[in-house]
């Protein structure tokens, strides 16, 4: 045999041996089974629910434990599910809680009030550095009365409480049992899925629980599973993850970006939806501290009408998002369409010929990359008000510093944040952690109307009466409106892609992957 | 040579010593907190100074880089900040990962890398020479970040033949394997093909050539050798540089569960422990490297040796 027809003969082994591995490959990427891959762009930093450290984890941990309440996956609306009933004792003070009879852990043991105490405790408990700690200090005390009643002892009345009656609850027996390593590794819930296993940088994966949720909760909408496991995968990079799902080995992905829909929706095998009905805010903080001039009013309002928003979202978003002019999005309580800002450059250049500022004083707008499009966004708002008459130095901080620098109230920050909120359906812990003067992390301590403004904020949280209590929170929403202390600028829509082999629909009014046990396999 | 030996260790002692030393202070003394980090918007001051506390940053400066050399030298780097676990378990739970992505690249490497340059040095100006200096014209001059996204878009999304990303099946490695290879293959194309008609030219490869030596033991045994010594501080230096810079990149892109993507995490978390223990852990593999190769050439050279 001659070294050349040795050489072809080679080289036609490795193409078959290639073409194989190849058609092998295809075949595997197209049957996933009953198995639906979740794609996120993070890596969880727990399974435990009592040591939750991103607000991401928790959706995710959610689905191995079951609530008190839960949001309705159609209406949005908290429901009960292991809570059967709640009554408001003394005024606000105390809540009892009734619980249903019948629904158990994945070990089969009864999830009862001991439980509940239990979850509540450890989840507050500064060992645990669970992010909810600070939230949950709201509670003195819970009490339990029976196997199945309890009553949760707060300091003063609360009216957001049940913005904490969804902690996932945990296996008091079960944590006992194996010790805090084991619960950490393998936790235990009551929810709809079952852990399985984790993989740190890789996947979480879950499995569905036969039979569930084994008791008849009232208004529990009926559950029916199409598939077997669910994995959670950690795909950081957005165009990785988004080539994934064209391809069919993610089954559904969130939050994707309006300039990256032109791709995913030539791809006949990807379906798109979308929901405005989402907790997403994108403002500018005016960080008075830096320099008092960010309290001037009449430059303030120069900066709230300089800005042509609704350009930012055609231009910016592609459409995919809506104006916004207060500290409530679309999907919150509080929400009020009729208080608009409309873009005005006449007015805004009166505004700022009455205002202190004097011209060419380059004011520093601070930027990070946790916003989507930032630069683009920032450099719109600096032309916007270049056109006014306001000079701005754009400054990109890497996040970390960005926090750092806010929580020091630190003067390198700049003059304004381009900032997100991840939203939340209640403004309470916003408006005591971000706008109440005596606090810690309040960017504005010396308004006009302090005083008045403090004093609504804490009353909007003691006030249990529900209309009371949204009057109230209008009222501080006309100081915020008048003040101008900051710009709010737009409320982005939810878009989500799928799989043509899969359907869900996000529930109303969460900011994170919802009742994900819900996706149904098409085919 | 045992003191020659001697001599490169305690270097490399000192130089693990230095980096410990620098991690340390650099991180702390950058402007980034990472408590303020780990908080989230609504967490309480309360909560700030419990997870300070929890993780010893209450401490002066200086009695934390002592507990910190102190634990150190026992193996103890801290628990991470997100996941609540020693940091050097965090590591090594990523580092198989990397390794194996790492030695797939390096063997790629290797390979192609050498078997193009010593090709094109012994057919100069052929197709594979051609060929071999294009590609390393352009292995060296394109970002891996963005021949990644080609190859993701090409073999995955358009031609769907291998998969995108994760960790599985041997076909998973293709694509970021080829991707962390490309800019060695084209460094070690480059140096050996040089190296190769250097040594091609001298007088004892023309003699062994006169000397009738079949061409197959000219090139390998009496050119090679003597040409491999740039080479070989080349590809041992890879091993770390893979390990280190490409793997960033290309976990990130392409979703591996290694330590590059870790540390690139750990970092934007501020998660102290386990940047730490990652920048010890490559110092402690670029050190060790450094000393078989100073080892590996005092045996190849006895001038080395000599000196």
């Amino acid at each position: 045999m001659t070294r050349r027809r040795m050489f072809r003969q080679a080289v036609c082994a490795v193409l078959a041996a290639v073409a194989i591995m190849m058609s092998a490959v295809s075949g595997a990427q197209a049957a996933s089974g009953d198995t639906i891959k979740v794609g996120i762009p993070y890596d969880l930093s727990t399974v435990n629910m009592l040591e939750i450290k991103l607000a991401g984890d928790i959706p995710v941990v959610l689905l191995m434990h079951q609530s008190l309440l839960i949001p309705h996956p159609i209406t949005g609306d908290r429901i009960g599910v292991l809570a059967k009933s709640f009554e408001i004792l003394e005024d606000g003070k105390k809540i009892k809680v009734e619980m249903y009879q019948g629904a158990k852990f994945h070990t089969g043991d009864p999830v009862t009030a001991h439980d509940v105490k239990f979850t509540y405790e450890e989840g507050a408990n500064p060992s645990n550095a669970n992010m909810l700690a600070g939230a949950l200090d709201e509670i003195e005390d819970i009490e339990v009365k029976d196997d199945y009643t309890l009553i949760f002892h707060f300091w003063e009345a609360y009216a957001p409480w049940e913005e904490l009656m969804w902690l996932g609850i945990c296996s008091k027996k079960y944590y006992e049992k194996v010790g805090p390593e084991k619960f950490r590794s393998r936790p235990v819930g009551s929810g709809p899925l079952r852990f399985v296993e984790r993989r740190i940088g890789e996947y979480v994966l879950l499995e569905t629980v036969e039979g569930y949720p084994f008791y008849a909760p009232e208004g529990y909408p009926e559950e029916s599973y199409s598939f077997k496991y669910l994995k959670i995968m950690t795909i950081p990079d957005d165009m990785t993850r988004l080539a994934m799902l064209e391809t069919g080995e993610l089954d559904l992905v969130g939050r994707i970006q309006p300039h990256q829909l032109k791709r995913l929706k030539r791809n006949k095998h990807v379906t798109i939806k979308k929901t405005d009905q989402v907790p997403s805010l994108v403002g500018i903080a005016f960080l008075p501290y830096t320099d008092p001039i960010m309290m001037d009013r009449n430059l303030c309002l120069a900066i709230r009408y300089g800005i042509n928003r609704q350009e930012i979202v055609d231009k910016i978003l592609l459409g995919e998002g809506y104006p916004l002019y207060m500290y409530a999005s679309r999907a919150e309580l509080g929400y009020d369409p009729n208080v608009v800002f409309e873009y005005d450059l006449e007015k805004a250049r009166g505004y700022l010929k009455k205002s202190g500022y004097k011209k060419g004083t380059p004011l520093t707008f601070t930027y990070t990359s946790l916003v989507p499009n930032a630069p683009l966004i920032a450099a719109l708002i600096q032309q916007y008000l270049q056109r006014v008459g306001i000079t701005i130095k754009l400054q990109q901080l890497e996040e970390g510093t960005a926090v750092t620098y806010t929580r020091n109230r630190d003067k390198r920050l700049g003059h304004m944040r381009l900032y997100q909120w991840p939203g939340s359906r209640d403004p309470d812990l916003r408006l005591r952690l971000s706008s109440l003067s005596t606090s810690a992390f309040a960017t504005v301590t010396n308004r006009p109307r302090r005083e008045e403004y403090d004093k609504l904020i804490l009353a909007q949280t003691r006030e249990m009466d529900k209309a009371k209590r949204a009057d109230l929170i209008r009222q501080i929403q006309d100081i915020n409106s008048y003040d101008a202390i900051g710009a709010i600028l737009y409320g982005q829509t939810m878009i989500y892609g799928m799989s043509d082999r899969i359907d869900y629909t996000w529930t109303p009014k969460e900011a994170y992957f919802p009742h994900l046990q819900r996706i149904k396999i098409l085919k | 040579m045992q003191g020659y030996i001697l001599k490169r260790i305690l270097i490399a002692v000192f130089t693990v010593f230095a980096v410990l030393t620098v991690v340390f202070f650099v991180f702390r003394l950058g402007p980034a907190d990472p408590v303020a980090v780990m908080l989230p918007p609504n967490a309480t001051p309360q909560d700030a100074e419990n997870l300070t506390k929890k993780f010893g940053l209450d401490k002066p400066l200086m009695t934390q880089y002592g507990n910190y050399l102190k634990n150190a030298f026992k193996g103890d780097f801290g628990a991470s900040f997100r996941f609540n676990e020693p940091a050097l378990k965090v590591l090594f739970e990523r580092f198989p990962a990397t390794l194996q992505l790492g030695l797939a690249a390096f063997f790629i490497s290797v390979i192609v890398g050498l078997s193009i340059g010593i090709y094109s040095a012994v057919r100069p100006d052929s197709m594979v020479d051609k060929f071999g200096r294009l590609f390393a014209l352009a292995g060296m001059s394109l970002p891996s970040f963005w021949v990644g996204v080609m190859l993701i878009l090409f073999f995955g999304v358009f031609l769907r033949w291998l998969p995108i990303a994760g960790r599985g099946t041997v076909l998973h490695y293709i694509m970021p394997a080829f991707c962390m290879s490309l800019y060695p293959i084209a460094l070690i194309t480059r140096l050996s093909r040089s190296s190769m008609l250097d040594a091609l030219k001298s007088d004892y490869v023309v003699m062994a050539r006169i000397k009738g030596v079949s061409e197959f033991y000219v090139i390998l045994l009496h050119a090679f050798k003597n040409a491999s010594i740039p080479v070989i501080t080349v590809i041992f230096g890879l091993f770390g540089a893979l390990m280190v810079g490409s793997a960033v990149v290309v976990e990130y892109i392409f979703s591996w569960p290694g330590i590059g993507r870790l540390v690139m995490e750990s970092y934007f978390a501020r998660d102290y422990p386990v940047v730490q223990v990652f920048v010890i852990f490559v110092t402690l593999v670029v050190v060790t490297l450094n000393l078989i190769v100073d080892i590996v050439y005092a045996y190849i050279d006895p001038r080395i040796r000599y000196q």
